[in-house]
C-alpha cells in the first residue's frame, strides 16, 4: 500500500493515530489494499507522513485490537485474512449518511424528500 | 590517541596557511642574510645575527597569533563541537600547543641552519657535531624555553579573556587574574634551579670565534652575536619552562572544561 | 527519566532567561518545545546540554550534571557553529575522531537524503551548512537529541527532509527535544509539547490529547501565547 501523494492529516481534526487508521479502514473498504496486504513499516509511514513514530505505532495497535490488521514478527504489519470489505464500506457509508442526516434534519427536510435527492445526485453522476 | 590525533588534523587543516608561510620565510630569511654584504667579518655577522634573532621573535609572535585564534573561534561558537566532545580538556589544549611548537621547531631548524651558515662564513670552525649542535639544540632551545610557554599563556589568556562566560568565578579565574607578571618570577625563580643542575657547554667553534673577536674594536656588535647563538645552555631553564608550561596547560585545561558555550 | 531540569532558574545580569522551571524527559520521547523567541527555549537547551549552568536548580542528565555525560547527548545549536573549511567529509572525520559514538554509515545516507552539497561549508548557504551539522548531529547514537531551530531559515522542500530525517532517526531508546518556530509542519513529530513564555511554563501536553480535544498544537500554541 502506498502512502498516496498526500494523505491529508488535518492537525485540528482529532489524534492522528486515529486518521491514520481511518484511512487505513477508507482504503481497505476501496478496495486500494486487500486482505493479506502489507502496510508501510512503522518508520516508513511515520517518515512518509512526517508524524511520530508512537503516534503509527498507536494507530497500528488500534487496528490490530479491531481485528483489521495483524503485526508478523520481523515481516511487518498485514490486512488480516477475511476481512469483510462489505463491513468497512458499510462503517464508511453509515458514517457519511450520519452527516447527511445531520444535514436534513437541520433544515428541517422530509425523510423522502431526502432519499430522492439522494437518488437525482447518483443518477447524475453528480458528486460537486 | 585517536582523539589527539583527529585535534592535530583539525590543527592542521585550520592553520595550514599559518605553518607554510612562517616555514615559507626561511626563504626570505636565508635571502636577506645573504644580501647583507657589509664590509668587516665581524659586522657582517653581527648584522646577520641580528636578523636571524628577529626572525626568530618575529617566528614567536607570529606563532602566538595563530594560536590566540581560539579566542575568534570561541566567538563564533565554532569550538562548540569540541567543548562538547568526550575528550578531556587538556587534550584540547595540548594539540593546539604541539602543533604550534611543532611548526616553531621545523622554522627554528630551518634558522639554526641559518645560523650555522652564518658562522662558518665569518670563520668559525664548527666540526660535525656542533653543526648538529647549532641546528638541533639552540633553536630546540629557544623553542622549548621560550615558545612553548608563551604559547601556553597565550592560549590561558585567550580562555581567560572569555572567562565571562564562567557563571561563577572559580579559583582557577582568580589565580590567572593574578598570576600577571608573577609569571615571569616564577619563571626566574624556577631557573635558579640551573645553579644544581649541569650546564651545556656546545659548539666550541662558537666560543673561539667569539673569542678571536673580543679583542677586535668591534666589541659592541659582539654582544648582539651572543642573542641569537647562545654558547651555554642551562638545563635549569629547560626544566623550568616545561614545569611552567605544564601549569599553564592545567589551568587553561580547567577554563576550558569550565567554560560556558 | 532520561533528563531532567529541577526548579531552574537562570538568570543573566538583570533578567530571567528562566524562571523556576520544572521539566522531566522520558525516554523514548519526542518533545516540541514552543514559545516566541526571547521566551527561554535556547536558554532552556542549552542548560539541558550543560554548556550553560544554571543559577538556581539543578539539571540532570541520566543522573548526571550534562557535561560529565556529554558523551551521551547531542546539541544542534542555532548559531553557525561550523568550521569554515571544513567540507563533508573533513566533518565525517572529525566527527568520528571525536564522538565514538558516530555513526559514518548513517552519515552518509544522511548527507544523501538532506542533499549536503560538497563544497567547504563556507562556500554553502546558511541552509546548507544547517542540513550539514544536523547530519553530522543526527549520525551520532545519543540518547538525547537537543536541537535549537533545526527548521530555522530552510526552504519548504529540505524542511520536509529535515523532518523525515528526524522521524527516521528516532529510537525508543533515545529522547529528542526541538524548538521550532514552524508549528504547523512540525506538529505531528511531537509526542508532546511544551510552551515557554517569558522564561516561565505555561503549557505541558501531550500533543494526541490536545488533539483529543479537538485542538491542534498550533491552535493551542496561538490561543496560550496570541
Amino acid at each position: 500500500m502506498t502512502v498516496g501523494k498526500t494523505w491529508d492529516l488535518d492537525m485540528a481534526a482529532g489524534p492522528i493515530y486515529r486518521q491514520i487508521a481511518q484511512h487505513v479502514r477508507r482504503a481497505l473498504a476501496c478496495g486500494v489494499i486487500k486482505s493479506g496486504d502489507r502496510l508501510p513499516s512503522v518508520r516508513e509511514l511515520a517518515q512518509q507522513l512526517k508524524v511520530n513514530q508512537n503516534t503509527v505505532v498507536h494507530a497500528y495497535s488500534q487496528l490490530e485490537r479491531e481485528g483489521i490488521v495483524e503485526t508478523r514478527r520481523g515481516l511487518g504489519t498485514f490486512i488480516r485474512d477475511g476481512i469483510p470489505v462489505a463491513v468497512s464500506q458499510r462503517e464508511l457509508l453509515i458514517a457519511a449518511a450520519q452527516r447527511y442526516a445531520r444535514e436534513v434534519l437541520a433544515l428541517s427536510v422530509s425523510t423522502e424528500e431526502a432519499i430522492e435527492i439522494v437518488r437525482e445526485v447518483l443518477d447524475a453522476g453528480d458528486v460537486g | 590517541m585517536k582523539g589527539l590525533h583527529t585535534l592535530l588534523w583539525r590543527e592542521y587543516r585550520s592553520s595550514r596557511g599559518w605553518a607554510i608561510g612562517l616555514i615559507g620565510s626561511l626563504g626570505l630569511w636565508t635571502w636577506i642574510v645573504s644580501m647583507i654584504s657589509n664590509e668587516g667579518v665581524e659586522n657582517r655577522l653581527a648584522l646577520r645575527s641580528l636578523i636571524i634573532t628577529v626572525a626568530f621573535a618575529i617566528g614567536v609572535i607570529v606563532l602566538s597569533f595563530m594560536v590566540g585564534r581560539l579566542h575568534t573561534e570561541i566567538k563564533h561558537d565554532e569550538h562548540r563541537t569540541l567543548l562538547l566532545s568526550p575528550i578531556p580538556g587538556y587534550l584540547h589544549i595540548v594539540s593546539r600547543l604541539v602543533f604550534a611548537v611543532g611548526v616553531g621547531l621545523i622554522y627554528a631548524i630551518g634558522l639554526g641552519t641559518l645560523t650555522w651558515w652564518v658562522f662558518s662564513q665569518a670563520g668559525a670552525h664548527l666540526g660535525a657535531s656542533s653543526i648538529m649542535q647549532l641546528v638541533a639544540a639552540f633553536p630546540a632551545f629557544g623553542i622549548v624555553t621560550l615558545l612553548m610557554p608563551t604559547l601556553a599563556w597565550v592560549l590561558l589568556l585567550v580562555l581567560f579573556a572569555n572567562a565571562y562566560r564562567l557563571s561563577h568565578l572559580t579559583w582557577i579565574a582568580v589565580i590567572v587574574m593574578c598570576a600577571g607578571t608573577p609569571v615571569s618570577l616564577l619563571y626566574r625563580g624556577i631557573n635558579g634551579l640551573d645553579h644544581h643542575l649541569p650546564v651545556w657547554t656546545t659548539a666550541p667553534g662558537i666560543t673561539d670565534l667569539f673569542n678571536r673577536l673580543a679583542g677586535m674594536p668591534t666589541q659592541g656588535e659582539g654582544s648582539m652575536l651572543t642573542m641569537a647563538v647562545p654558547g651555554v645552555v642551562h638545563y635549569g631553564d629547560i626544566v623550568g619552562a616545561v614545569l611552567l608550561t605544564g601549569l599553564l596547560v592545567f589551568l587553561a585545561a580547567r577554563l576550558w572544561e569550565e567554560m560556558e558555550g | 527519566m532520561l533528563a531532567m531540569l529541577d526548579d531552574v532558574t537562570k538568570v543573566y545580569g538583570k533578567s530571567y532567561g528562566l524562571r523556576d522551571l520544572t521539566l522531566e524527559v522520558p525516554t523514548g520521547q519526542v518533545i516540541g518545545l514552543l514559545g516566541v523567541n526571547g521566551s527561554g527555549k535556547t536558554t532552556l537547551l542549552k542548560l539541558l546540554s550543560g554548556l550553560l549552568l544554571p543559577t538556581r536548580g539543578q539539571v540532570s542528565v541520566l543522573g548526571e550534571p550534562p557535561r560529565r555525560v556529554r558523551s551521551k547527548l547531542v546539541f544542534l545549536g542555532e548559531t553557525d557553529a561550523i568550521y569554515r573549511w571544513m567540507g563533508p567529509t573533513d566533518a565525517g572525520y572529525l566527527m568520528s575522531g571525536l564522538y565514538p559514538d558516530f555513526c559514518p554509515q548513517r552519515y552518509r545516507a544522511l548527507l544523501d537524503s538532506l542533499q549536503v552539497p560538497t563544497r567547504r561549508a563556507g562556500a554553502m548557504s546558511k541552509g546548507e551548512r544547517v542540513r550539514l551539522r544536523l547530519a553530522m548531529a543526527l549520525a551520532r547514537e545519543a540518547a538525547l537529541y537537543i536541537l535549537d531551530e533545526p527548521l530555522g531559515g530552510i526552504d519548504l522542500a529540505a524542511r520536509e527532509r529535515i523532518l523525515q530525517s528526524i522521524v527516521g532517526q528516532w529510537r525508543a531508546d533515545a529522547s529528542i527535544i526541538l524548538s521550532t518556530h514552524a508549528i504547523a509542519e512540525a506538529e505531528g513529530l511531537f509526542d508532546r509539547v511544551v510552551l515557554l513564555k517569558q522564561g516561565s511554563l505555561v503549557l505541558d501536553a501531550l500533543a494526541e490529547d490536545l488533539r483529543e480535544r479537538g485542538e491542534s498544537v498550533k491552535s493551542t500554541f496561538l490561543e496560550v501565547l496570541g
